[in-house]
């Protein structure tokens, strides 16, 4: 039997590596990127310089000189207000411009420096968008840049095209400094990366620049064609990590776990052929080794102490049942089959407490008219208790069918008793001997509850009388013999301790008053309801609590003497 | 139950309160056997004790019958119905009520 588990360590070790694995790898994208772009420009932006730098050396200054002059000469009559921009490109006013500087295409000059700047054009760079020359002309309200050849194949900026000169520019032009690269994007001209370099003629006079324009899409191209390939390589990398950590976690943690929790469920099963820990025994030094050394362990351990407590609990259930039959022989050591006669009318119960005890009740008859009752209590409970229990029932029967009053025989009793009583039990006894044709009840206590007396017609009242130490506490005790007349009808309750001292839950105690209180709304009834009647009060009472002692009692009826 | 013993170790008093039965009478008789050697003069307060069964009683018997063969018991401040107990069961004969 495998536990079904919602929420599987697999599934939790795969979410969480590959979120992890994704942060890493989008972290390690998104630096790439940033380095590697940063990077590229600078090398374009350097590229681009170096280019502009080569062109401007490359090129005839003189002939150039010669261009700017006569671009110049015609650009300058040129009014403040007519001046039209690139922005305009192919407007009628842009084109009629350019058309004044027409004548300049054909001159000698302008064809050689466009040769050389073509052969720059041609050296096959693949970013480079063009390559062309301009200066700055400051004869107007504002400096304007102004191309003076362009070595591009389409669309050419013709001599004579103007532009805004950048405050930056135009400064660095006159002070004849090397430019910086900078990044445009214009509608006109597109996303571009541009570089100039100054060009001065024979005598070191400075007649131009150089501008060489690198196309940033192909420069950004390149690079999300790197960052693709990157990431690519990334993501692969990064699956089969995690594939591989999976099977390893799977391998080394969940399939191991997995087994051990498949044993654990089914340890319980009596199924000879379950698997056991011992079986699964796994050589590793970590900690699922040690969990699995933890749970052979466990395993013996509970096998020991199961087996264990199988012997300990059969002793304990061979225990049990023997003090069972031995409370089965106490209880069938009291007699039951109560007289049926004319003169007189008995009946006795006992409500043993849970563990064996040591009350008893007895009658039997002396001769055809004497009947000895008897009503007894050991101190203690348990084995000992049953036992002296036993043997002092014995005595007082062998005693009392010998001649004698009743305080005789206690005093014989007890001597008995005491001879050989190193455990220290002793018994509380109320021994009388009814006189069945007469009445005459002979009484004597040793130590016991004073039994409740009922003349006809009156009520229930105790016998208190000189009570003597109990049987087997000390020797050659004189016992005294106590006489009463009873008269037809007359009833006696004979009990033990158990049932004045009951407790409730609360703690409180049963008592004699409350016994003499239901005897004697019960004046008429048969003593076996009585007994029952009395019983049931006594457990009514006790409620929830345990009964903590024996509870006997007996009960006489003498109706002779009529 | 607490009880006290003077620095001689030969006298002891011990206080038994509230209810001694079967259930409790066993831990007391255990804790005075290992405390009554050489004890001469041994006295019993009931004044705090409630009730006593024949278990308890049966203990006091024993300690008394110990303490015959080495010194003296005496039993004090017995309240009412614990003496109605002793005379219930004759133990008024049997200690030394005082």
């Amino acid at each position: 039997m495998s536990t079904k588990t919602r929420f599987p360590l697999k599934i939790k070790a795969a979410i969480i590596i590959i979120a992890l694995s994704a942060v890493l790898c989008v972290v390690a994208i998104l630096m790439s990127a940033i380095r590697f772009s940063r990077t590229n420009e600078e090398n374009f932006k350097n590229q681009a310089s170096d280019l502009a730098y080569v062109a401007a050396l490359t090129v005839d200054g003189d002939a150039m000189k010669v261009v700017r002059d006569a671009v110049f000469e015609v650009f300058d009559k040129i009014p403040d207000d007519d001046v039209v921009l690139s922005d305009d490109w192919g407007s009628d006013a842009f084109n009629a411009q350019i058309e004044k500087f027409a004548f300049i295409t054909d001159m000698p000059e302008f064809k050689k420096v466009y040769e050389q700047l073509s052969k720059t054009q041609t050296a096959g760079i693949s970013t480079l968008a063009s390559i062309y020359a301009t200066d700055y002309d400051f004869s107007h309200s504002i400096p304007y840049a102004l191309y003076l050849v362009d070595a591009a194949e389409e669309d050419p900026c013709l001599p004579g095209v103007a532009d805004h000169a950048d405050e930056a520019d135009w400064e660095s032009a006159e002070k004849h400094e090397p430019m910086k690269p900078y990044i445009t994007n214009y509608d006109a001209y597109g996303w571009l990366v541009t570089a100039t370099a100054g060009v001065y003629d024979s005598s070191g006079e400075y007649v131009g620049v150089i501008c060489v324009d690198l196309d940033m899409n192909a420069i950004k191209a390149n690079e999300s064609s790197f960052i693709i390939s990157l990431t690519a390589t990334l993501v692969a990398i990064t699956i089969v990590i995690c594939i591989i950590t999976l099977i390893i976690i799977d391998l080394a943690v969940i399939k191991p776990l997995n087994k051990l929790s498949d044993i654990a469920v089914g340890y319980i099963s009596n199924n000879e052929d379950r698997k056991k820990f011992s079986d699964f025994k796994m050589r590793r030094r970590d900690e699922i080794g040690n969990l699995s050394g933890a749970m052979i362990k466990m395993e013996n351990d509970i096998g020991n102490y199961i087996d264990n407590l199988t012997s300990v609990t059969a002793e304990k259930e061979r225990i049990s049942a023997e003090l069972g039959v031995a409370a089965k022989i106490q209880a069938d050591m009291l007699p039951t089959d109560f007289p049926d006669r004319k003169d007189i009318e008995l009946y006795a119960a006992m409500t043993p407490a849970k563990e064996v005890g040591g009350d008893f009740y007895d009658f039997f008859f002396i001769d055809d008219d004497h009947i000895a009752l008897v009503m007894a209590d050991v101190s203690g409970k348990g084995v000992p208790a049953a036992m002296f229990m036993i043997i002092a029932k014995t005595l007082i029967k062998i005693r009392t069918t010998a001649p004698g009053t009743p305080a005789q025989m206690l005093w014989d009793i007890n001597n008995t008793l005491c001879a050989d009583n190193p455990s220290g039990l002793f018994v509380t006894a109320w021994l009388g001997i009814l006189t069945l044709s007469t009445g005459e009840l002979i009484s004597s206590n040793a130590g016991h509850e004073y039994p409740a007396l009922m003349h006809e017609g009156g009520d229930y009242e105790l016998i208190v009388g000189e009570n003597m130490p109990p049987l087997a506490a000390a020797e050659n005790i004189e016992y005294f013999d106590e006489k009463i007349e009873l008269k037809t009808g007359d009833r006696l309750f004979l009990y033990t301790d158990g049932v004045p001292e009951g407790k409730n839950p609360d703690g409180e105690r049963f008592g004699t008053d409350k016994m003499l209180k239901i005897l004697n709304h019960r004046h008429n009834v048969s003593p076996k309801e009585l007994l029952d009647d009395m019983m049931r009060k006594v457990n009514e009472f006790a409620g929830e609590s345990d009964q903590f002692d024996d509870v006997t009692i007996m009960s006489v009826i003498w109706k002779g003497g009529k | 139950m607490e009880f006290e013993k003077t620095n001689d170790g030969k006298t002891m008093n011990i206080e038994l309160i509230g209810e001694i039965d079967s259930m409790n009478v066993t831990e007391i008789e255990e804790k005075l056997l290992k405390e009554v050697e050489g004890v001469t003069d041994m006295t019993f307060d009931l004044k705090e004790l409630e009730y006593i069964s024949s278990a308890g009683l049966r203990m006091l018997l024993q300690m008394q019958k110990m303490m015959k063969t080495q010194g003296n018991m005496v039993v004090i401040n017995t309240n009412e119905e614990v003496m109605e107990i002793f005379k219930v069961t004759g133990f008024v004969r049997l200690l030394n009520i005082a």
